[in-house]
């Protein structure tokens, strides 16, 4: 039995000879996890997954400079979240998003549009929380909580020191559950309860 | 919010691509085909011109190259000179190589645009 990172492996020797076929296998196993990722830094979904596209191309590019020190995973990861920053960076919008999150004193005015759907979609709560984070904390608690990387693995992906990632993990879980309870009241009890 | 909880809230955050992401990517890989890069292994070049000028001093250093007859003038080659003749040869060398390894990932940047 093949294991999973022996399949990485061999698909991105195969995507170095050009193949394409192993190209959107990689694509495909890993399109998912990369948009949560980018998702998470550029906040707009339709925006996020054009560059998303380029990661992926940049990775075809790469291929050739991929030397099995690393998962691919991470090294795929590295490359969507620099690809990522990059664009927001290119959209000057990263300063303004910062300044925008450091206080979630605003209450949005999609927050009537949320409590209308509160029984139907819980996810779109979640989501629109991990909206109005900064994009470090939110990229910094899908890797740890949703995907279980390693403090270890989050440097290896993102380039922070272990410090930083520590502290957006403290003020990223913070701002989440302030965020939470500015889009949910209470009710962020049901939310929890739920699970 | 315990960190149970807050991990099971997490767990509902993935997003997924729309259903034509892969066509779309593939279709732009297709239609703007992909320069191949120039590779250049540096690593490989390092090694080759490292284990060059090991044994150039090894020469240098051992077998005595001191006379030479140039038109009945003898010039005795010491190794000092000939070792640093040696090391700006090899310094040269990598100055070449690195200078040639950033013009190449200035192609590729420009064949990527």
């Amino acid at each position: 039995m093949i294991s999973d990172s022996e399949l990485d492996a061999s698909l991105i020797e195969r995507v170095k000879e050009g193949e394409h076929e192993a190209f959107v296998q990689l694509v495909n196993k890993y399109k998912d996890v990369s948009f949560s990722l980018a998702n998470s830094i550029i906040k707009d979904r339709s925006k996020a997954e054009d560059v998303l596209q380029d990661a992926f191309l940049k990775m075809y590019e790469k291929a050739y400079t991929f030397k099995h020190q690393s998962a691919f995973s991470s090294w795929l990861y590295r490359i969507v979240v620099n690809t990522s920053y990059n664009a927001l960076k290119k959209e000057n919008k990263y300063n303004k998003m910062q300044e925008l999150t450091t206080e979630l004193q605003d209450v949005p005015q999609e927050v009537q549009y949320y409590n209308r759907l509160w029984e139907k979609d819980q996810k779109v709560y979640i989501l629109k929380a991990l909206e109005m984070l900064k994009p470090d904390e939110a990229l910094v608690l899908r890797l740890y909580y949703l995907y279980e990387h390693s403090v270890k693995e989050i440097e290896d992906i993102t380039g922070f020191g272990a410090s930083k990632i520590k502290v957006d993990l403290h003020r990223g879980r913070k701002n989440m559950e302030k965020a939470l309870r500015i889009l949910l009241g209470n009710q962020i009890r049901d939310i929890i309860n739920n699970f | 919010m315990k960190e149970k909880e807050f991990k099971k809230i997490m767990t509902q955050s993935e997003v997924s691509t729309s259903e034509s992401f892969t066509d779309d990517l593939l279709h732009k890989l297709v239609s703007q085909p992909v320069k191949n890069p120039v590779k250049i292994d540096l690593r490989k070049v390092l090694l080759i011109l490292t284990f060059l000028s090991l044994i150039l001093f090894t020469l240098a250093a051992t077998i005595s190259l001191p006379y030479k007859s140039l038109m009945d003038v003898s010039t005795a080659v010491s190794r000092v000179p000939l070792m640093a003749g040696i090391l700006f040869l090899l310094l040269a060398g990598l100055n070449h190589i690195l200078r040639l390894a950033r013009k190449v990932d200035y192609y590729n940047e420009v064949a990527k645009q």
